[in-house]
């Protein structure tokens, strides 16, 4: 596997109607030589009920992008990370070149400091 | 999973009753010899069909010959969106890919029909690069793999060392460790340290 940082250590908060934060454009890993990927979700602070949508898309279209698994609520790290993989076998959706990471919290204040390392595999590279 | 159009840019195909099939011209089929796995991306921006539906079937062929070339996917096409369309090799296709892809369009029923659609691909090819090999079989003029541009990510072990990257390389170090295999003409281990190396994506394959 090889590593790649998908997110640095950051914290996003959303007020009332700010309810979905997708990541900045610049930071979106390029995954091109990979055929699966396991995301590392590392999460050390938490208000609200937050839930994290990983996508991928072969363009950078915003229309083309589709989760590469089900969104899932984010947890505490209190003694390990969240383990989320997403490989072309099983995936509904298979890596394709661009991974991003969306976030979705409630119609109140929330906020989350995470970061987010992607393991990913090309066999035979 | 290298990205690259079937379909570039948005298309509009309109049939009347009488025309039951539309097929991709020849020029644009992709030559997909390097790769053995396929995700069709299929964007619809409008359909008209009656009641009925537009067949998008994706086909693929060892060669140019029309009577060889099988259903590896088909998505009925009822209302515009997104449809992904999973054909991997290992999973159990009855004809998986070949060298050759194409569409087809086909109403499924008798009627004036259009549609605005554009697809692409995410395809797969584990193992080595065979850059040069497939070099030898003169991709058509429609294979442009990556066609958006850009670099890909670089892991972190090929990133130099840093504050925060303590398991990168160190500066001036330009041959890679023994873990990295030298790919000649490869996706992007080639060339010492640089990952984007070796592979001009602009260029069809």
């Amino acid at each position: 596997m090889h590593t790649f940082v998908l997110q640095d250590w950051t914290t996003i908060r959303g007020a009332t109607t700010t309810t979905v934060i997708t990541q900045g454009e610049s930071t979106w890993l390029d995954l091109t030589a990979y055929q699966d990927v396991v995301f590392w979700v590392d999460t050390r602070e938490l208000t609200g009920t937050v839930t994290m949508s990983l996508q991928t898309s072969p363009t950078k279209d915003d229309v083309y992008f589709q989760p590469l698994m089900t969104a899932f609520a984010l947890s505490l790290s209190t003694s390990s990370p969240t383990v989320k993989p997403a490989l072309m076998a099983s995936a509904s959706t298979p890596l394709a070149r661009y991974v991003r990471w969306q976030l979705t919290g409630p119609a109140a204040v929330w906020d989350a400091t995470f970061r987010i390392i992607a393991a990913a595999n090309s066999p035979g590279m | 999973m290298r990205c690259f159009p079937l379909q570039d840019d948005y298309l509009t195909v309109r049939g009347a009753s009488s025309i039951t099939k539309v097929i991709q011209a020849d020029s644009e089929w992709l030559t997909l010899d390097a790769f053995q796995d396929i995700i069709v991306w299929l964007d619809v921006k409008e359909v008209t069909a009656g009641a009925g539906n537009v067949a998008v079937t994706y086909e693929t062929s060892p060669t140019c010959d029309d009577f060889l070339f099988q259903q590896v996917g088909s998505v009925a096409v009822t209302s515009t969106g997104l449809s992904v369309t999973k054909l991997l090799a290992s999973g159990g296709a009855t004809n998986p890919l070949a060298r050759y892809l194409r569409w087809k369009l086909a109403p499924s029923s008798a009627v004036a029909w259009d549609i605005t659609f554009r697809i692409w691909l995410a395809a797969n090819a584990p193992g080595p690069w065979r850059g040069a090999a497939t070099a030898l079989n003169a991709p058509a003029a429609g294979s442009r793999p990556d066609a958006t541009g850009g670099t890909p990510s670089v892991p972190l072990h090929l990133q130099e060392v840093g504050i925060g990257n303590p398991f990168g390389r160190l500066p001036g170090i330009t041959a890679v460790g023994p873990s990295v295999r030298q790919l000649p003409g490869g996706v992007g281990l080639s060339g010492g340290s640089s990952f984007a190396g070796g592979w001009d994506p602009s260029r069809p394959r």
